[in-house]
């Protein structure tokens, strides 16, 4: 059978079903596609077509994925494959286990299909930041793919994978998601073990899926989801059959529209996009409320303190005596350590970890750091207060503009940090959100909405998301390459 | 701002050269002028808790049984140098 690449995860699990696919074929048509297509995209860091086949050989013999090409973020420990931040100071790092995710992925029959690229150390929106090369767009290769977790995003969207799996910081996985037209999710906080997730800010990052779909992703997220004892700060609550609320029905769901992500200067071309979602919503029964989240315009200051914080203190495990790269011939103990570390980050790494070991140095921590934990309180109170009056969902664009050109914004840290505005609060208050496709500009580029969840609902926004889907044909388009 | 940044990095054990700590200084400047709106615009109250995680903290504990831990060699295999089962490091104590 010709273009299986092209197919869901829901269309070739019934093939294979029926028995008129083998894995095999799938691993085969979607490694093939790679080939052919990976040259303009640059998607994936790491890929092996043997080792792929070869999972198809020792498959469980059921599964909810068995059989499914699944493409992982090269921040992701797979066992005895490289995994390395796509940063040059993890080069050739060989985790000695897996994440959670992946005992996961691979009980329920999946193949891990290689490793996507992704802005080093998931610092960045545009993929620009990888120490490999950047990754390219889809839908017009002289546009970024978003970030950090572009390169998962465009090989869904290219068709180089069947599925995907991100993580999302502060928007990681939905702003990528939305720049290449699939559909992405960050579940809540604790909702998917990090064991295995090399650590970028710990109280922000949680692993979520991109799909073609909402159905491929309310079924990913389903595989690994779950609490693990081996995250302490994964959380025990029960995971619903995310597939069951798949129904086209939005009958009585109230959709808060927050007042302050609709505000002067937004592209013109996203904000109609977005308001004709909400009126296709509404048509279907959705009830559309005015809501306030007051604090939003803090979000992005807030986020860059707490995030940098996290993150300094997180790569100090860098140091060149465990793993990794270690500098040639250190003079002693200190000058291989910063050696090794100014040899081995790249330079946004650098000045994040500069400016989160700033704020919380003696001195600055009570103006900045306890500030900023102090505002987050606010952030999550916001979305507190919205859900207690009664709205199921939220409903934003997921980036401001579409895709914007290589180079455009890699000089300037700060407009590269405020493309992240919708998405940060999200992290930041731990509640679970998704971005689907909802239009695409006059050049043919994707605009992507974000639904937003209470704590622990996604289901809400899976069934928010495929009522919307199902009176759209966005999710059919691909890119031609 | 310089200065700053050349401590900084010395407590994050980052050597910089002179061109990355002219281009950081600048860099960091106008992020920390735009994240100093939440000293300027707004007024948080001493009340206002501050948060570290979006979870109420709390211990989280399992059950005290002995299981398999990464045997030596497989976590020395990543090591850029060992000797043994240790992991090699330039000489920490000076004659």
């Amino acid at each position: 059978m010709d273009n299986l690449y092209s197919l869901t995860a829901g269309e070739l699990l019934s093939l294979l079903d029926k028995k008129s696919v083998k894995p095999e074929e799938i691993i085969e048509s979607v490694y093939s596609r790679a080939q052919s297509v990976d040259k303009k995209i640059k998607g994936y860091i790491h890929l092996d077509k043997e080792k792929a086949l070869s999972q198809a050989k020792g498959l469980p013999a059921s599964g909810r994925l068995r059989g499914i090409p699944v493409a992982i973020k090269d921040n992701i420990c797979v066992e005895g494959e490289l995994t390395t931040c796509a940063s040059k100071i993890l080069r050739g790092f060989k985790p000695p286990y897996n994440a959670t995710i992946i005992e996961k992925l691979k009980s329920e029959g999946a193949v891990i299909f290689g490793k996507t690229n992704m802005d080093e150390f998931a610092f960045g929106s545009s993929c620009e930041n990888s120490s490999y090369f950047p990754t390219l767009n889809p839908w017009d290769t002289a546009r970024i793919p978003g970030g950090s977790s572009g390169g998962s995003a465009a090989v869904v969207s290219a068709d180089e994978a069947i599925m995907a799996i991100g993580s999302d910081t502060g928007g990681s996985i939905r702003q990528p998601a939305s720049l290449c037209g699939v559909v992405g999710m960050k579940p809540t906080y604790g909702r998917v073990s990090r064991y295995g997730l090399i650590a970028f800010a710990s109280s922000l990052d949680q692993i979520g899926p991109l799909t073609k779909n909402v159905h491929d992703a309310a079924l990913l997220l389903g595989v690994i989801a779950g609490f693990d004892s081996k995250d302490s700060t994964s959380v025990n609550v029960p995971v619903p059959d995310y597939l069951s609320y798949l129904k086209n029905d939005v009958k009585g769901m109230k959709i808060g529209i927050p007042k302050e992500y609709f505000v002067a200067g937004m592209d013109k071309e996203v904000e109609a996009a977005v308001k004709e979602a909400i009126a296709l919503l509404k048509g279907k029964g959705a009830q559309i409320v005015e809501v306030t989240l007051p604090h939003t315009e803090y979000a992005v200051a807030v986020y860059y303190i707490i995030a940098t914080a996290e993150a300094s203190s997180n790569l100090a495990r860098f140091d060149g005596v465990q793993y990794g790269y270690r500098c040639e011939d250190p003079a002693n103990l200190l000058d291989m350590y910063e050696r090794t570390r100014e040899e081995g980050f790249g330079a946004e790494a650098k000045r994040r970890i500069i400016l989160g070991t700033y704020v919380l140095s003696s001195g600055y921590y009570d103006a900045y750091y306890l500030k900023a934990q102090k505002v987050r309180t606010l952030i999550k109170n916001d979305f507190e207060q919205v859900f207690k009056s009664g709205c199921d969902c939220i409903l934003t664009p997921t980036s401001p503009t579409p895709a914007f050109k290589v180079g455009e914004r890699s000089s300037d840290p700060l407009s590269m940090y405020l493309s992240d505005i919708f998405t940060i609060s999200v992290n930041l208050a731990g509640v679970p959100a998704l971005s689907i496709p909802c239009g695409y500009t006059k050049g043919g580029l994707p605009v992507g909405m974000q639904l937003i969840g209470d704590f622990f609902k996604e289901e809400e926004l899976f069934r928010a998301a495929y009522t919307y889907e199902c009176g759209t044909d966005w999710h059919k388009r691909s890119p031609e390459l | 701002m310089e200065d700053k940044v050349r401590y900084v990095a010395r407590l994050a054990r980052i050597k910089l050269t002179d061109e990355e700590v002219t281009l950081f200084s600048r860099q960091l400047d106008g992020i920390l002028g735009y994240v100093d709106k939440l000293n300027q615009k707004l007024d948080v109250q001493n009340r206002t808790l501050p948060m570290s995680h979006p979870h109420e903290a709390s211990n989280s504990f399992r059950a005290d049984e002995v299981k398999p831990s990464l045997p030596p060699e497989k976590a020395l295999s990543n090591a850029p140098q060992k000797k043994g089962d240790f992991f090699k490091v330039p000489r920490i104590i000076e004659e």
